[in-house]
């Protein structure tokens, strides 16, 4: 085959990317693709599910209050002490959560690797310059921040919250990123891409930015449940997603109130987050291998 | 398959090439290295012309600052690096340009190939795409375009197999191959010179041969200017026109390959062409080394830095540094220089009277 191959004209060379590549590695990867079908059948259910529902996220059900699942009414998971459908408001949370997981994780990305990447690849005063300033917002209290951050906004508007808590979480991205870079700007294949005249975007888009990518990844899959996590104690200071909205974090806060009378109201949430969460690591993991062509 | 020109218009290749100006002139340059102890000094007043077509290789030990002054032409030292002196490529003054300047002739016209190929690949980048990149950038190439180039050049470079190796990794080809495609990568934009520093210093022996021979195809089919950087006598004598020996930051001596190899006049080269060991010598016999240790740069010896391990030294070669000056065909820096009809003292099996201190048994 190789022979044939050699003889055959370039008149049309596919090529596969970065990314295709990346993406063909994963695939062979059992325990992610599980995790990534977890979460995108999770995150379908989330969407689409509150609709077979009769009932809506914030009805009240006088006659079923607090009644636990797979009783003789139509609340599949039971409800919650204000009889307010335990189901729908737990896929409504899911929705909630997963956005503002990934979204402020997202932003604390794009922030920190480049924030870090150039830091650590001008060096000098410019890293200086920069690194200080990350420094002082770490003096800072976040929470702080956060919280001039919406009250500066409407209040439970959650696009601010998505801006607010990825404002604040590229601080440590930029850090790691940072030192990844130190520890690789001096390397050979640097100097000889200097040598063939690459300019320094591209060195730093090219060459620097997915050789950090494996730590990035595994620090982006830690930086989700956290996010989910900052976000529902948001919720509960009452800063964060407003009742009668929910996300999973405010539900499980809600839930932890009645574990002793009333345990779904817990578990309904949590068993929700810890499958999200524990398949966004498994997920990581694999993202990781499939991202570093070096170790297979 | 629309075929790519790979090598350069042979009709450029003129006989008068010799007597044009050199592709590149190195004119007194100097770099020193900032350091919280004080400055330590790494190439001294180091003058060299490179012609097109011919290979010019460049010798010494460990820290004789061979690499650093072709570093310092690329524009890639160390930050705290300072430069002096002039490098004209092509007529245009490298030194101090601003590294955007600098890119618009490095990787285009002059190219550089380095020691290492394991790690002078971008990992995570595909052999193609590493040698595509930098035709998309100087030559303005579609993708596609570049891509048929690369296959091209894959070839050139007697890469077997090239169109699957255009989408393999680095990591999956071995170390001969991978500096195929680093030569690859160097030729992308038909430069007109190429430095190439140490290319097969971590190759196999078969390997390096075969690197060799296509260094020296290349100058003789692109009628390009080589510049080879290296320690290994053996690699100039094969493929180098000229070379320059240098210690301490300094020429010693510069002269063609074979007045230098078959009469070095000065006793560093002679004491390192001794040193090699050679296959025909008697299997017992002692591997000559030169004593001493190659001097600091920080603190070099006054006078000849060769001196504390000369076997001719006198009291002059302490006190004043030998200029580098026409001895004959040859350019020398030596007070004391070997007469030049005396031929090589090889061996002590060979020579009667070998200097008694060069030959330490190891």
């Amino acid at each position: 085959m190789t022979d044939a191959a050699i003889a055959q004209p370039v008149t049309t060379v596919a090529s596969r990317g970065f990314w295709g590549d990346a993406w063909r590695r994963l695939k062979r990867n059992r325990a992610s693709m599980v995790a990534a079908t977890v979460i995108v059948l999770i995150t379908i259910v989330a969407f689409v599910g509150p609709s077979l529902s009769p009932h809506s996220f914030d009805a009240i059900d006088w006659e079923n209050m607090a009644v636990g699942p797979g009783g003789p009414n139509d609340h599949w998971l039971g409800t919650d002490r204000l009889g307010r459908d335990l189901y729908v408001r737990t896929l409504f949370g899911v929705q909630i959560s997963l956005q503002i997981g990934l979204l402020a994780t997202l932003v604390s990305l794009c922030i920190g690797v480049t924030w870090g990447a150039t830091a650590g690849y001008l060096g000098g005063r410019i890293d200086d310059l920069m690194m200080r300033f990350v420094d002082i917002l770490y003096a800072l209290p976040y929470i702080f921040i956060v919280i001039i951050l919406s009250t500066m906004f409407e209040r439970g508007n959650i696009y601010v919250l998505f801006l607010a808590i990825g404002a604040v979480g590229w601080l440590t991205m930029a850090r790691i990123v940072r030192g990844q870079t130190l520890s690789i700007k001096r390397k050979e294949f640097i100097e000889a891409a200097l040598a063939s005249g690459v300019g320094t975007p591209s060195i730093l888009m090219r060459h620097i930015v997915p050789n950090v990518i494996g730590p990035v990844i595994i620090y982006a899959t830690l930086t989700i449940p956290q996010m989910i996590l900052f976000e529902s104690f948001l919720s509960f200071l009452g800063l964060g997603v407003q009742e009668p909205q929910a996300s999973l974090g405010s539900l499980i806060n809600e839930g932890a109130q009645e574990m002793e009378s009333a345990v779904w109201m817990l578990l309904v949430p949590a068993s929700f987050l810890v499958t999200l969460l524990t398949c966004f690591n498994f997920l990581g993991d694999g993202l990781r291998d499939a991202l570093d062509p070096r170790d297979r | 398959m629309p075929s790519i020109p790979v090598t350069a218009d042979a009709a450029q290749a003129g006989g008068g090439a010799a007597a044009a100006r050199p592709v590149l002139e190195i004119d007194a340059l100097s770099v020193r290295f900032g350091t919280p102890d004080g400055d330590i000094p790494a190439v001294n007043d180091f003058s060299l012309g490179v012609h097109a077509g011919e290979c010019v290789g460049v010798v010494g030990e460990s820290g004789a600052g061979k690499s650093q002054s072709f570093l310092a032409v690329m524009g890639l030292l160390a930050s705290n690096a300072g430069v002096a002196g002039h490098a004209r490529f092509e007529g245009r003054e490298l030194l101090g340009r601003p590294a955007a300047e600098l890119n618009e002739v490095r990787g285009s016209r002059l190219a550089m190939i380095f020691q290492d190929p394991m790690t002078s690949l971008t990992p995570h980048m595909k052999v193609g795409e590493q040698i595509a990149e930098s035709l998309i950038r100087h030559q303005k190439m579609s993708t596609a375009q570049a891509r048929a180039r690369a296959l091209a050049l894959l070839n050139r470079v007697h890469v077997t197999d090239a169109e699957r190796r255009l989408d393999q990794y680095p990591h999956e080809l071995s170390g001969g191959m991978r500096q195929r495609v680093m030569i690859a990568v160097a030729l992308a934009c038909d430069p007109v010179m190429l430095i190439a520093d140490e290319p097969t210093t971590a190759l196999d022996v078969t390997i390096q041969a075969q690197i060799l021979a296509l260094l020296a195809e290349l100058k003789r089919d692109q009628n390009m200017a080589m510049v080879l950087i290296t320690h290994d006598l053996g690699v100039v004598a094969g493929i180098a026109d000229r070379v320059a020996v240098m210690y301490g930051g300094r020429v010693v001596e510069l002269g063609t390959v074979r007045q230098v190899l078959k009469t070095p006049r000065h006793p560093y080269t002679q004491a390192l062409l001794r040193s090699m060991p050679r296959v025909d010598d008697v299997a017992d016999a002692p591997l000559l080394t030169i004593p001493g240790q190659p001097p600091n740069p920080r603190s070099l010896p006054p006078g000849c830095a060769f001196h504390p391990r000369c076997a001719f030294v006198q009291d002059v070669c302490r006190r004043e540094r030998p200029p580098l000056v026409e001895q004959g065909a040859a350019r020398l820096a030596c007070h004391f220089p070997v007469p030049a009809q005396e031929p090589l003292a090889r061996r002590a099996s060979e020579s009667a009277s070998p200097p008694a201190s060069d030959e330490v048994s190891s």
